[in-house]
């Protein structure tokens, strides 16, 4: 066999610095979430001024968007990939959405019903069922995101391997 | 119960406390931005924990019932853990280039050579540093591009805030600890500045004037993979196609301004597999022919048909000779790229103000003479060298004395400390001479 010093593994932990990041975003913004519902439940109105609820809902609505509808090869998508990887968080909306997974679509369904679930609190018109999906769902990426982001950086020895290379 | 609430948030506090005695430590010189940069991210990591601690103190005086106030210490923990990961990569980088700021066990000649490249190919003021890598590689990063990128909370669906840096951006240049100052393979390193502007423009643009029409391809192929039942996964694909895209520009933009020493650096550095396979970059000889098609582009042909014949026909044989492992993924990668490889080209033309071009080699015969004879060449009549007509030439001196080996003689040229050093020692003479000149017309 020949050998080659094609350094493909550097360019594969390259890679995985950008999904660090993307993965620990997505992360921070479930704790904001999490934390203006939880917040709701114990009595505060904070879902009227909610940020994080905002955001999450222009993200999502795009993700969920972005799920059935072709986008091009040039446009980076590393949070819809790292969410397809979220199983706990993905079979809570699947469950939600009362449809099953195929392989061509794993998670759109699911998406779907959050995305709808965000604009109708936005909207102040979310059932208290809606709120205590989002509540799981957003508890169960928060939980996901600081797993995945760790094993990011460990399992490829963090920054030593990251570094672009001919 | 919320057991390691305290634990996390005083790990986070003494990650940061460690970093900054590091950052204290380090003196001036070259790399120093490296602590400035490295200290604005710590502000950014302070004005977290804060928001974390003022949750924190928010959920001990709301003193909500036991179940809501369980979950939201529950998520107070959760925050600070997750500056674990971005700390534990901030840590790691500083502790593996905190002995390259300030180095001086590195010949200035390369020093100047690192210089001559940012100059040429990085628009922002950037900080370089030489790191002396234990892995026998090339490589570089823009440490902001990395680390600023980690504490960012944008995502690539929107939302959230981008961090940006508007200092000086400290970039770090990895070559092979045993042999740092090898002359004739400084061309590699012009392909690995280029990935710092293919990440921040040049991938950019060359979507604005590609568009489309790779999708279609890519829609066929998946098509095809699914009829031959092939496992396919659209996102890695294109993530594929992207990462091939951008090394052809980066080789493109080192042929732009180096010239042939880049073809001959590449292949001496990395012999041509016959080994079929898809990985992260196009095969080995399918971007020996792309060189060879783009120095023709440019004019070199028949310079370098004259001047080695016999490698140049080792080289289009090398080229033509691809294997193929025959999968829809191949296809489409071959068949996207094809598409797009006359933009690639024109991306990289547009990139690269000081391009080398042919007619510069009847100049640098009498050097080349030089140099065979052991001499540093350093001007050619009035003129001074540049950084890359001296390379050229020295590539074109060990070429002509070992012409009999063909291939073999690319190695045998890297393979000569004396003469990488005589060369190494041109670039430090022709810098200086080209600031003394300066100088001159300055006081006329």
């Amino acid at each position: 066999m020949a050998l080659s010093r094609v350094m493909d593994r550097s360019a594969d932990a390259r890679i995985d610095v950008r999904l660090v990041a993307q993965v620990t975003a997505l992360g921070a913004l479930a704790d904001d979430v999490v934390a203006d519902l939880l917040w709701a439940e114990a009595g505060r109105d904070t879902l009227k001024t909610s940020t994080a609820i905002k955001r999450a809902a222009e993200v999502f609505e795009q993700l969920a968007e972005e799920a059935t509808s072709p986008v091009t090869i040039w446009q980076r998508r590393d949070v819809s990939n790292a969410l397809r990887r979220m199983t706990a968080a993905q079979a809570i909306a699947a469950e939600a959405s009362h449809r099953v997974p195929t392989s061509q679509d794993p998670g759109s369904a699911g998406l779907r019903v959050i995305a709808d679930a965000l604009a109708h609190t936005v909207e102040r018109v979310a059932t208290p069922s809606e709120l205590k999906l989002l509540r799981e769902y957003f508890q169960a990426i928060s939980s996901a995101t600081i797993e995945s982001a760790s094993e990011s950086v460990h399992a490829r020895g963090g920054a030593a391997s990251t570094w672009s290379t001919i | 119960m919320v057991d390691n609430l305290e634990l996390f948030a005083a790990t986070a506090r003494n990650d940061l406390a460690r970093l900054r005695r590091v950052i204290q430590r380090l003196r001036p010189g070259r790399g120093y931005e490296l602590g400035t940069f490295v200290g604005f991210t710590l502000e950014r990591v302070e004005e977290e924990l804060q928001r974390i601690d003022n949750f924190r103190q928010d959920i001990i005086d709301a003193d909500p019932e036991p179940v809501a106030r369980e979950r939201l210490l529950a998520l107070a923990a959760r925050r600070y853990e997750r500056l674990q990961p971005p700390l534990d990569v901030l840590y790691e980088t500083l502790g593996m280039y905190e002995k390259s700021v300030n180095r001086t066990d590195v010949p200035v000649g390369l020093q100047h050579l690192i210089d001559v490249l940012m100059a040429q190919l990085v628009r922002a003021p950037s900080d370089p540093m030489i790191h002396l890598d234990p892995v026998d590689m090339y490589s570089t990063v823009d440490l902001v591009s990395h680390v600023d990128y980690l504490f960012e909370r944008r995502t690539d669906v929107g939302g959230g805030i981008r961090m940006v840096y508007t200092g000086v951006h400290p970039i770090v240049f990895n070559l092979p600890a045993l042999d740092p100052a090898n002359a004739l393979l400084s061309p590699l390193i012009a392909h690995e500045v280029t990935h710092t502007a293919v990440d921040e423009t040049l991938l950019e643009q060359l979507s604005t004037l590609v568009g489309a029409s790779v999708d279609d391809v890519l829609a066929r192929w998946l098509a095809v993979a699914a009829a031959r039942s092939e496992p396919a996964n659209e996102t890695e694909w294109a993530s594929v196609f992207r990462g091939w895209c951008e090394e052809l520009i980066c080789d493109a933009v080192a042929i732009v301004l180096t010239g042939p020493s880049f073809l001959f650096a590449f292949s001496a550095y990395l012999p041509p597999t016959s080994v079929a396979g898809i990985g992260t970059h196009p095969h080995l000889r399918d971007r020996v022919q792309f060189h060879l098609d783009l120095l023709d582009t440019l004019g070199w042909t028949s310079t370098l048909d004259s001047r080695s014949p016999e490698l140049m026909e080792w080289f289009r044989g090398v080229g033509a000779s691809a294997p193929r492992a025959g999968s829809a993924l191949e296809g489409f990668l071959l068949e996207a790229i094809g598409l797009v490889r006359q933009r690639i080209v024109e991306v990289s033309i547009d990139h690269v103000e000081a391009s080398i071009a042919p007619d510069v080699v009847d100049g640098l015969e009498p050097a080349i003479a030089f140099l065979r004879e052991g001499i540093p060449a350093v001007d050619a009549g009035a003129k001074v060298l540049d950084t890359w007509e001296l390379i050229l030439a020295g590539w074109f001196a060990a070429l002509e004395e070992r012409a009999d080996k063909v291939e073999l003689a690319l190695l045998m040229a890297l393979d000569d400390p004396d003469y990488s050093a005589l060369l190494i020692k041109a670039l430090e003479m022709s810098s200086i001479v080209t600031k003394w000149r300066r100088f001159e017309r300055a006081g006329t």
